[in-house]
């Protein structure tokens, strides 16, 4: 066991340092000079390479790469934006909170959503029930999180006023400039960004499960353990859920890793600051710092849930052994 | 037999028309497109309370709030208001709101016979922070001396480090030559006469600032204020306070106790939505060219809302220029013959309506109306397409030796709402004159970079710019001056180098008054009749819109709308 998440964690800083060096490499391809646009508008040629040597920008990209590196790992510093010269480290501390709010609130909400409706469906496939609930999970897919989180704050926030429809209120209290902070206000706050973030996911999950319980359902062992007349319920619980959620905890995992990176439709529509607008707003304004700030916390994320996933299969399923 | 589908699908049916219905609920017919009309211009006389808070939201945030760094438009709107300058542009609607006027300083700058030394007089104490501290002349040199410190990285080095006697090469240790205080008096001593000198010196870079602010390239959060207005607190990406600034003794409205930006990322239409029901007074970067239309119908300077006195949609000018800057250093359009059949062949008023409704104002000049020497500047090509002439002029130009059909590369904006329409346009425009245009678009930072390259090969640069102070040579000689053709990041995208002109326009750079505005302005005109390096399409407009509790809105002409004369209605 301490064997497989040594090796884990060995390849994963090799997927780190890999995914950095691409991150540095499509910078530096795309024709855009940070320093000029520092310098100004009208900026002479002296002035710009003031700037690029200030930046470090005057280097071989090699040597700029290296330099990141060693701020990283010796300073533990992910630099400076280019932007507002911020240090990322700050803007990511301050991001995160607000993406994982998002993240995690929504994955609850969509799992309360997803599990009870696609082991329904599962169990009485073609009637009336799981119809609804398969025309529903079309309409989840195809419906575009932008357009419901627009028409979420339309009609539940502007025309009947029942809930706010932007922006992030902090969870311990109202924020120096902030109308709003504290648990309740926090929570009002996220509740159309909740819903906007699950329904997309709780479609694809309903699907997901209802097919994986389906499947779990014709499995021998289901079929043994009725009859040697065990209840329904102690068929399902212990012997489908038990092996269907299999795939679903992997699933799980991994869209929480990725979406920690950034739930960029939800923060975008809803005023957010989250990692997602970072990263939008630091792509538009070519500033690489901040994009492998959020870029190597999205890749730590995706790393550090893969492993908890795979520790998990050991736990839900002891026939898995880590090796 | 049973039917659950017919059932389910009238009620998804329901659902959808409930939702089409909220979504199409606020728009309401078309309109024609015209002149602006609705620029705000009530100052105090709508009746409000005294103090109160304005909460506002930005989508675009702004990039620092530190005098020596920022250089958003936003940020120069929220530094109009907590600053204090030497000279500066009053709380006026055009014209008086683009003359210079004294502010700290007792009167407009000295400047020597031989245009080499100016001075500002500032008497001490007559403003003060609100920390207490008096401003001096010494406020305004240090003002100066940390933009121009090598380690500050400001981009007003760009607008004068060339001109001050020193700045050139400084590397940020005492003082320089150039920068002298005696008194009460601030001189600067210049390289060489420089017009504009007293403009750049009017920019928010030379905001006073309190003794000892650090030397900090990442910008100061926290800076005391001797404007009307002070920033309380500043967190990056989060919020911006302003208070009333408690020592302001000047004669600058103050009408509201503290401006709250709380959000500093809100979406575009949610911001919209969230000004309508009041959940935000103001957001300045919200209103879009695909809103503008319902909201100038509804709250415009011709809804019933206006009618009732609450106008809260405006539509002012803004010190911009659009224009397709034509490359004569490439074959395409190397012709003046060419490029001024262009000129006339291009429909200014369609091109201008696709950028949004009353978004902009057509226009064929070079200088925008606000500056000096626009007056002078005389129209030469038309409104609408003049094809005749401008084939006339083709047909001249085969006599030169100019070969048709012309194939022209044509750099655009990825993502920008108006551009894919004007570049269609432009294209319908331009084949009958056998001008066949290829599009490549580009994010902004990205085209603008390409097209500075020296030996770009794009033929037309869809471009625009907007003043950083209301005077012809940042115009002229910043767009179209030899002088700007760098090998990389110039900003004469026409790659115009023509030795007289050139000439011309070091000259009036270097003249004030009248007679400054009258050279540019005829320099201009010459310009665009004979050699045509642009063919100029529009005057930019912007779009204000607030919630129905604010009133006393002005449109001050150089920083936009004006947030001290902001109130709350009764």
């Amino acid at each position: 066991m301490i064997r497989y998440v040594i090796r884990r964690l060995l390849w994963a800083c090799v997927l780190f340092l890999v995914i950095t060096m691409l991150t540095f490499v499509m910078f530096f391809v795309i024709p855009v000079n940070p320093a000029a646009m520092i310098a100004g508008k009208a900026a002479t040629p002296a002035e710009i390479k003031h700037v690029e040597h200030l930046l470090y920008l005057d280097q071989p990209v090699w040597k700029q790469y290296l330099h990141y590196l060693q701020q990283l790992f010796v300073h533990h510093s992910l630099g400076y934006s280019y932007g507002n010269r911020q240090s990322v480290n700050s803007i990511i501390a301050r991001a995160a909170p607000i993406t994982a709010s998002v993240v995690i609130g929504g994955a609850i909400l969509w799992m309360m959503i997803a599990v009870p409706v696609g082991i329904y469906s599962a169990l009485r496939p073609r009637s009336k029930g799981d119809r609804v609930a398969m025309v529903s999970v079309l309409a989840g897919i195809s419906a575009h999180p932008v357009w419901i989180g627009y028409m979420l704050s339309l009609i539940v926030g502007y025309e009947l006023g029942l809930l706010p429809i932007q922006g992030y209120c902090n969870l311990r209290g109202a924020a120096p400039g902030q109308q709003c902070g504290g648990p309740v206000d926090w929570f009002t706050h996220m509740i159309l960004p909740w819903i906007t973030f699950a329904i997309l996911y709780s479609a694809f999950y309903v699907r997901m499960i209802r097919s994986s319980v389906m499947e779990t359902l014709n499995e021998d062992y289901v079929r043994t353990a009725r009859a040697k007349g065990a209840s329904e319920r102690t068929v399902i619980t212990r012997h489908v859920l038990r092996n269907a959620m299999l795939p679903v905890v992997t699933m799980l995992g991994m869209d929480i890793a990725v979406a920690l990176g950034g739930a960029v439709f939800v923060e975008l529509v809803f005023g957010f600051q989250g990692l997602g607008g970072t990263a939008i707003q630091a792509v538009n304004q070519f500033d690489l710092p901040t994009i492998s700030g959020t870029v190597i916390f999205a890749s730590i994320m995706v790393i550090l849930f893969n492993l908890i996933v795979d520790l998990l299969y050991a736990w839900i399923d002891p026939r898995i052994r880590l090796t | 037999m049973k039917r659950p589908g017919m059932w389910l699908a009238l009620c998804l049916l329901t659902v959808g028309i409930v939702l089409l219905g909220a979504a199409c609920g606020s728009s309401s017919g078309g309109g024609s497109g015209g002149g602006v009309s609705s620029s705000a211009a009530n100052g105090a006389s709508t009746p409000h309370i005294q103090g109160g808070t304005i909460k506002a939201a930005l989508h675009g945030g702004v990039d620092f709030l530190d005098p020596a760094l920022a250089y958003y438009q936003i940020s120069w709107q929220i530094e109009y208001v907590t600053c204090v300058q030497l000279i500066g542009y009053p709380d006026k609607p055009a014209p008086e709101g683009y003359q210079l006027v004294p502010e700290a300083a007792s009167s407009m700058p000295t400047v020597s016979a031989d245009g080499k030394t100016v001075t500002f007089t500032v008497p001490p104490g007559k403003y003060k922070f609100n920390t207490g501290e008096p401003v001096t002349a010494q406020t305004f040199a240090d003002s100066l001396l940390r933009d121009l410190n090598p380690k500050e990285v400001s981009p007003f080095v760009s607008f004068v480090g060339t001109s001050i006697e020193g700045a050139s090469g400084w590397n940020g240790k005492g003082t320089i030559p150039g920068v002298q205080v005696s008194g009460d008096k601030l001189i600067l001593h210049l390289t060489q006469p420089n017009g504009t000198i007293v403009a750049e010196m009017a920019t928010p870079f030379m905001c006073a600032i309190p003794h000892n602010t650090p030397i900090n390239s990442k910008g100061v959060t926290s800076i005391a204020g001797a404007g009307p207005y002070y920033i309380a607190s500043y967190s990056p990406n989060q919020s911006i306070v302003l208070k009333r600034n408690p020592n302001y003794t000047g004669p600058r409205p103050h009408n509201v106790d503290e401006i709250d930006y709380t959000q500093l990322s809100i979406d575009q239409n949610q911001g919209i939505l969230s000004t309508k029901s009041g959940a935000i007074d103001y957001c300045p970067d919200c209103p879009t060219a695909a809103q503008s239309l319902n909201l100038y119908q509804q709250y415009g300077d011709a809804s019933p809302a206006a009618q009732s006195g609450k106008q809260s949609f405006f539509i002012s000018p803004v010190i911009e220029v659009n224009y397709y800057a034509l490359n004569t250093a490439n074959k395409a359009f190397s012709n003046a013959l060419v490029r001024q059949a262009v000129s006339y062949a291009i429909d200014r008023t369609a091109l201008t309506k696709q950028r949004g409704y009353k978004a902009g104002l057509p226009t064929d000049k070079y200088l925008p109306p606000q500056v000096p020497g626009a007056s002078v500047e005389q129209n030469i090509y038309p409104m609408t397409a003049d094809l005749n002439k401008a084939k006339a002029l083709m047909s001249q130009a085969k006599q030169q030796g100019v070969k048709t059909p012309i194939d022209a590369l044509v750099y655009s904006t990825q993502g920008c709402e108006s551009c894919t329409n004007r570049m269609a346009i432009l294209k319908q425009e331009l084949a009958p004159l056998g001008i066949n245009i290829k599009v490549k678009y580009f994010q902004r930072a990205v085209q603008f970079q390409e097209e500075g390259v020296k030996g770009t090969p794009n033929d037309i640069a869809d471009e625009g710019w907007l003043a950083d102070f209301p005077d012809p040579y940042d115009f002229l000689n910043i767009l179209l001056s030899g002088k700007s053709i760098l090998p990389k990041n110039g900003d004469n995208f026409s790659y115009f180098d023509n030795p007289t002109f050139n000439s011309r326009m070091d000259a009036a750079a270097k003249l004030t008054g009248n007679s400054r505005a009258n050279t540019y302005g005829q320099i201009a005109t010459d310009m665009a009749r004979d050699q045509a390096p642009w063919a100029a399409e529009s005057n930019q407009t912007n779009y204000d819109f607030f919630s129905s509790r604010i009133g006393c809105q002005l449109w001050e002409p150089s920083y936009g709308m004006d947030l001290a004369t902001l109130c709350i209605r009764k």
